[in-house]
């Protein structure tokens, strides 16, 4: 199946699925209500504070080659090592060669888009390695045999009770348990993880140029346990990772975690230069940071779209979006969901399989507008659907409704003629329509909008 | 790795390249350091010790840590005992540190030999998982979101402030300060550590329908011993 007929039957189906429906607005209703409250508890005026982290991203894209040449040899001063991969596939290859030469058997990862982007996980398990998703929504979903749902709230669609019975069946655990008691099961299960792994992987929220750091943040304390314990620790960021300044972090944490989750600030933020310093007790031995590229920098230089680059991956525009919540993250069949994922992802795969997502938006605008890096998603999805035009991609039975379409408005008699024969039809046209269909499709106006106005002036 | 290497580089020169033809010719200037009063609601312009204890008081205790407030590190012994008993000794690990050592002294553990990181390395058996109780000092405490800031030389390292299921931070008034912006610029000149963490309450998640649980994976719970003098 096409991945656009593929797509259409998913959205129609969850779509009409209530239970999905009542979990979904549950989830960002919730959602809504905190974060709203949180800007305006936190922040003096979000609009200006998001005025200026969007400058400040933009800027750093501007220097964006400099800094990661900054970053590199800072990071690599203090012993991290620095691969730079061009997409999944060299990403995997040198994750294959640090396991090959550390003998690694067993992998603990903390929640990663990235590594998602290169199915990482489904690479490691065909070599016969384990590998533990130590983030409880991403335990959830690596149990249930899914992807995740959202990027931010990986298991957004599921209810307690589905996880209750999910764990009573993987993990043995109590089919009535609490959130409170699942967690405890999630935490059990993986204590052992983080020090038997010989490895542990994790993404990076931000890359920082000037005091070449890695920064990652994190409710649960598994992210921070994974790169304490594992003698290795992988980290695997995209390229636009960038800020120029550790002095950027006091607008961008906040920033980040009041969209994301509407939190303050998220509970752990780590700022990581490096392995285990010579002085130091503990921590990996080796660390290396696999910059990867995987279309970015094609996207990067299309004027237009480089502003994409600026997008810190917060989840609000997918919350916002009336599309998403009605069909749903798993529709998108695609690592980033919702209107940046329609965004980005028919550049950094490919346009004729995925320019259809620039469909699925209403242009309302609600993305763009809680967007904290001012991104002009929905001008962007429109600017996709441009493209896809242009690529010859819309079918030539689109192609000709539009051209009537057009035909038909670019002139005032023409429409009116149009409307008449309408008017002049519908009584035929209704009664070869089916019942159900009679009833939804409305009747035209006895008199149209312009022959009332004509009847008014005279 | 030779292999990979070679690779790595050729990849890093491509990119690069690529990313070179996106680049404007006149970029717009970076704009400068963004300042915390110019942007939260909540930022302490006054210096003065009490405000700033307050103000982290609050959020500290908002996010369910355990603060205990006490005038010499004798008194902070007696938290310490209330905190630690009917915990076995042996369970816990402690930063091998001079007001940790004195605040153990005046406490029920005085008599005990209580395990510090630098036993452990000497017997090189790092089997922290055994152990009920992390007890480390603070860098610095940012007064804004009630957050301790370690960093792995000040916190023993990486892991005793994050494997054992309570973590107990022994620290002085005098190492509070208003805002992440003195924190991040404290950091910047202590530059010599390879890992640090802003901890801000004790571990959670809202993973489940969004319903908060602590103590995921981190710690269930945070205690700070929090000295005037
Ligand atoms: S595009 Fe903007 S709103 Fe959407 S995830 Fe990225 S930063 Fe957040």
């Amino acid at each position: 199946m096409s991945q656009l007929q593929s797509f259409l039957d998913n959205s129609e189906n969850k779509a009409l699925d209530e239970i999905h429906r009542k979990k979904i607005i549950k989830a960002v209703t919730s959602y809504d209500q905190t974060v709203i409250g949180m800007k305006s508890e936190q922040f003096k005026d979000w609009a200006h504070s998001r005025e200026v982290a969007g400058k400040i991203k933009q800027a750093t894209l501007d220097r964006l080659p400099d800094y990661l040449e900054e970053f590199e040899s800072k990071i690599q001063a203090r012993g991290a090592q620095v691969l730079w991969a061009e997409d999944a596939q060299a990403a995997r290859s040198f994750i294959d060669e640090i396991i090959a030469r550390h003998k690694v058997k067993q992998v603990v990862k903390s929640k990663s888009m990235t590594t998602e982007e290169i199915d990482l996980n489904e690479h490691l398990e065909e070599q016969d390695i384990e590998v533990f998703e130590s983030d409880l929504g991403e335990l959830i979903v690596q149990l249930a045999g899914e992807k995740p749902y959202h990027i931010v709230t990986p298991a957004m669609h599921k209810s307690k009770e589905e996880i209750a019975e999910l764990f009573n069946e993987k993990l043995n655990s109590d089919p009535d348990s609490t959130a409170e008691e699942l967690t405890m099961t999630a935490r059990a299960f993986l204590r052992n993880a983080y020090v038997t792994s010989q490895i542990g992987i994790t993404g990076a929220n931000f890359l920082i140029a000037d005091e070449g750091a890695v920064v990652m943040i994190e409710n649960e304390g598994n992210g921070r346990l994974s790169m304490a314990c594992p003698p290795v620790h992988v980290v695997v960021a995209g390229i636009e990772k960038m800020l120029p300044r550790l002095r950027d972090l006091p607008l961008f944490l906040p920033l980040l975690s009041t969209s994301g989750t509407g939190q303050e600030v998220t509970c752990y933020n780590s700022i990581i230069k490096g392995p285990k310093g010579e002085e130091e007790v503990d921590g990996p031995e080796h660390m290396y940071v696999i910059l990867l590229d995987n279309g970015r920098s094609e996207l990067f230089q299309d004027e237009e779209f480089q502003q994409a680059l600026r997008c810190i991956r917060c989840g609000a525009c997918l919350n916002a979006c009336p599309v998403y919540r009605t069909i749903g993250g798993h529709s998108y069949d695609t690592t980033y969901q919702g209107p940046i994922g329609s965004v980005i992802t028919p550049h950094l795969r490919d346009l004729a399989s995925f320019g259809h997502l620039a469909q699925a938006s209403s242009l309302c605008g609600a993305c763009t507008d809680v967007c904290p890096v001012k991104i002009d998603l929905h001008h962007l999805l429109l600017e996709n659907r441009w493209r896809s035009k242009k690529a010859g991609l819309s079918g030539i039975k689109w192609e000709l409704i539009l051209k009537i379409w057009a035909w038909v408005f670019k002139s005032r008699s023409r429409l009116n003629g149009m409307s008449k024969f309408i008017q002049l039809t519908q009584g035929l046209v209704r009664m070869l329509m089916p019942k159900s269909l009679r009833e939804k499709v409305p009747r035209r106006a006895k008199k149209s909008f312009g022959e009332l106005w004509k009847e008014r002036q005279q | 790795m030779k292999d990979s290497l070679s690779q790595s580089s050729t990849a890093r020169d491509r990119i690069l390249i690529r990313l070179k033809r996106g680049v404007p010719e006149n970029p717009a200037p970076l704009p400068s350091v963004p300042q915390d009063h110019e942007h939260f609601t909540s930022y302490l312009d006054v210096k003065d010790r009490d405000s700033l204890l307050g103000r982290f008081q609050h959020r500290f205790e908002a996010l369910q840590g355990e603060f205990f407030l006490v005038d010499s590190p004798q008194e902070a012994g007696k938290a310490l005992s209330n905190l630690v008993s009917g915990i076995e000794p042996n369970r816990i690990l402690s930063q091998d540190d001079s007001l940790i050592e004195k605040v153990l002294k005046s406490s029920s553990l005085a008599s005990e030999k209580v395990k510090s990181t630098d036993d452990l390395l000497a017997q090189d058996s790092l089997s922290f998982e055994a152990y009920e109780i992390g007890v480390t000092t603070a860098f610095k405490l940012v007064a804004r979101t009630g957050s301790i800031v370690m960093t792995c030389r000040q916190a023993a390292g990486r892991r005793l402030s994050v494997l054992p299921p309570l973590h107990i931070v022994i620290a002085k008034a005098s190492q509070l300060i208003p805002s992440w912006e003195e924190g991040i610029e404290s950091l910047r000149d202590e530059s010599d550590f390879s890992y640090a963490s802003f901890i801000t309450g004790p571990s959670r998640t809202a993973d489940i329908e969004k319903i908060l649980v602590l103590g995921a994976h981190g710690p269930k719970r945070l205690a700070l011993i929090l000295i005037k003098e």
